[in-house]
């Protein structure tokens, strides 16, 4: 009995950074994915809405991989056989996908053999160079979920720019900071028509996901240069709205400096 | 009719409400049967309906059928030995209301055997029968007495193995007076038929007979559906291919060979829009159904395609896929030949039957034969379109070699 309360707990305490297997079995010798097999569904599912999630997201992508095991008989075409797989996973992911653009997120690659288990392909994250946010936001956010697959170079951080809505599990781990490595950031969450200031002046802040999700799942968060308060002058997306256009010159470092930047953390269940 | 010498006219009524739960766990369609001495006939009388209900094949629902006695106070201190000629009684008030059949009262009289097993129950004689007629014409004949029923049931044959119209043609007589038509029936089956409860009462080979019926209608409506399916429009869509390089690219494709092997690239990009291909590439192609798992197609002769290239100045040409899946992918590799021009791929796919190249471009040559030079390339479109429930159509250009932008 020990032994049984002794391995929940350590399941309960794992590090986050424990990745999601995303592993497709194939029978052996056959080029075609079976979705019947509930493993591949659960994977397929899984696939998908990481896809889902992350499209148009920059900082890393997605990646197949698979292998050519050493038992393939030379004369048959074993490389033809990898790719065959690949189209057939890509296959599944379009015909149950509702956007056929989702597939072309992702890249493939062959791994040594002793990486992967026999007859199966494997989702993996590369990442890419950081980024911040967007080019009107100077600031990095990484994320470490136990959602995503694990990355290839072994980074349990991994940047996410180019998108708003952050889809995370309340295990996930956020953490910002400036672009440059230099200054601070102030971070504050919407909390109803209220803000709550999180990190008054540092240069990194760090969270749990579950932490700041609220019951509906959601958290408005925003990061902002502590010099200057949002009040004196007007942030991005409002000079937007109210003018259409944004502030040149002088006008332009002001507004760079002061920009504050919104994300929105989306709670996705653990599975 | 129960009871010894005299006897009694016990009335049952059958309904779907069911009583309490008896304090004994008595069966609670017949628990109130018990205090009048009825609950035994009652066991047999349902005992005989289920195997009436198997004997029909068992493709009928039974409803909950309650039985109670009417005028408990005229069917008093019963015994099993004098309540036995009750059980076809019973038997067919649990018929007439699972069958709701639209005559609302007949009386019977006679025990029911179930020694025959499935195949069918037996109506047995029952004793003192001459004088239960002579009560039931007594009973109806009573100044203000309710008006009788039309059917009496009753068993062909006495105790004594007569035949129960030749012996009791007096009592029959005097009932027929009443209005009282009496029939007699040799099982419980064609007692049954007797009072209109067919549904139940049909002997197993009109069952098979009627299941076969309605076997041959199913299959027609679903031979109908099949084909109706069959028919139905298909959504053809042009899928994505590993490139060796590990990108994965929307199809179709440019193949460039190299020394170092075969590269996957996009079309090149006129500014016309239209996607070009130099001459000796190849252009890739994968082909995907959007169907849904478990699509019947797979089990039913599987997905077909076919593409006809329709080229400025040339004659209409089809190819098979050189690889293809039953459950709706394909794959084409072409050569791309001379002389620059414009080029119409159209793709096509059907069900379960695959295509005949030949015919489908005789029909075609056929179909274009009448149509002017101008008017070629929308006909044959139309042609295609009404070829195959799923058209994909892809227009390119031919290019020099070395005229990719």
């Amino acid at each position: 009995m020990e032994s049984v309360l002794l391995a929940l707990l350590l399941v309960g305490i794992a590090p986050s950074a424990f990745a999601a297997p995303y592993l497709f079995v194939f029978v052996a010798g056959s080029a075609k994915l079976s979705r019947d097999l509930p493993d591949n569904q659960i994977a397929l599912t899984s696939l998908l809405e990481l896809l889902s999630d992350f499209h148009g997201a920059g900082g890393f992508h997605f990646v197949i991989e698979g292998t050519v095991p050493s038992s393939c008989a030379p004369a048959s075409d074993c490389d033809g056989l990898l790719v065959s797989r690949v189209n057939s996973l890509i296959d599944s992911v379009d015909h149950l996908g509702e956007d056929a653009r989702l597939s072309r997120d992702l890249s493939w690659r062959r791994v040594p053999e002793a990486n992967l288990p026999a007859d199966t392909l494997r989702i993996s994250v590369s990442a890419d160079a950081p980024k911040p946010l967007s080019p009107d936001c100077p600031y990095v956010l990484e994320i470490s979920d136990p959602r995503l697959p694990s990355s290839d170079s072994h980074q349990d951080w991994l940047n996410v720019n180019g998108i708003v809505d952050i889809h995370v599990t309340p295990a996930a781990q956020i953490r910002v900071h400036t672009a440059d490595a230099a200054g601070n950031l102030s971070v504050k969450q919407g909390v109803a028509s209220a803000e709550r200031e999180l990190v008054a002046s540092a240069p990194r802040a760090e969270w749990r996901a579950g932490d700041l999700l609220g019951a509906a799942g959601i958290a408005e968060i925003r990061f902002g240069n502590p010099e200057l308060t949002s009040a004196s002058v007007p942030r991005k997306r409002d000079v937007a709205e109210s003018s259409g256009t944004w502030p040149t010159g002088a006008d332009r470092e002001t507004a760079r400096r002061l920009a504050e930047c919104d994300v929105r953390l989306l709670l996705r269940p653990s599975r | 009719m129960v009871g010894a010498a005299g006897g009694a006219v016990a009335r049952i009524a059958a309904d779907g409400e069911l009583p309490a739960p008896h304090p004994a766990q008595l069966d609670r369609e017949l628990s109130d049967l018990l205090e009048c001495g009825l609950y035994q006939a009652g066991q047999q009388a349902k005992a005989a309906v289920r195997t009436l209900h198997r004997a029909g094949g068992g493709l009928l629902g039974r409803p909950p059928t309650s039985l109670s006695v009417v005028n408990p106070g005229d069917v008093v201190g019963l015994g099993h030995e004098n309540s036995s000629s009750a059980e076809l009684g019973l038997a067919l008030a649990l018929l007439a209301y699972q069958s709701q059949t639209g005559i609302p009262a007949v009386i019977a009289t006679g025990a029911l055997d179930l020694a025959a097993g499935n195949r069918e129950v037996r109506v047995l004689p029952v004793h003192h029968l001459a004088g239960k007629l002579r009560l039931l014409a007594e009973h109806f004949s009573q100044p203000g007495s309710a008006k009788p029923p039309q059917q009496l049931l009753l068993p062909t044959h006495d105790v004594d193995a007569a035949l129960v119209p030749d012996r009791y043609s007096a009592e029959i007589a005097r009932l027929g007076e009443l209005q009282i038509q009496v029939r007699c029936v040799s099982t419980l089956q064609e007692a049954a038929r007797v009072i209109g409860a067919e549904r139940i009462a049909l002997r197993r080979s009109e069952q098979r007979a009627r299941l076969a019926a309605m076997l041959v209608v199913l299959l027609l409506a679903m031979g109908g559906g099949i084909l109706a399916w069959m028919q139905s429009s298909i959504a053809l869509s042009f899928a994505s291919a590993a490139s060796p390089d590990g990108r994965i690219l929307p199809t179709p494709i440019r193949i460039v060979k190299g020394a170092d092997g075969a590269r996957l690239l996009p079309a090149c990009a006129l500014a016309s829009g239209v996607p070009g291909f130099q001459v000796h590439d190849q252009i890739g192609v994968r082909l995907n159904v959007r169907s849904f798992d478990h699509d019947p197609a797979r089990f039913l002769g599987g997905y077909h395609f076919i593409a006809v290239s329709l080229a400025d100045g040339r004659a209409p040409h089809a190819t098979l896929p050189r690889e293809w899946s039953a459950d709706g992918q394909a794959q084409y590799i072409w050569d791309v030949v001379g002389p620059p021009g414009d080029t119409t791929l159209v793709f096509l796919a059907r069900r379960a039957e695959g295509f005949n190249a030949d015919k489908l471009l005789a029909d075609l040559i056929h179909s274009l034969s009448p149509s002017k030079p101008s008017e070629r390339d929308s006909a044959a479109l139309k042609f295609l379109r009404d070829a195959a429930p799923g058209m994909l159509v892809f227009r390119f250009k031919t290019m020099e070699l070395g005229s990719c932008p």
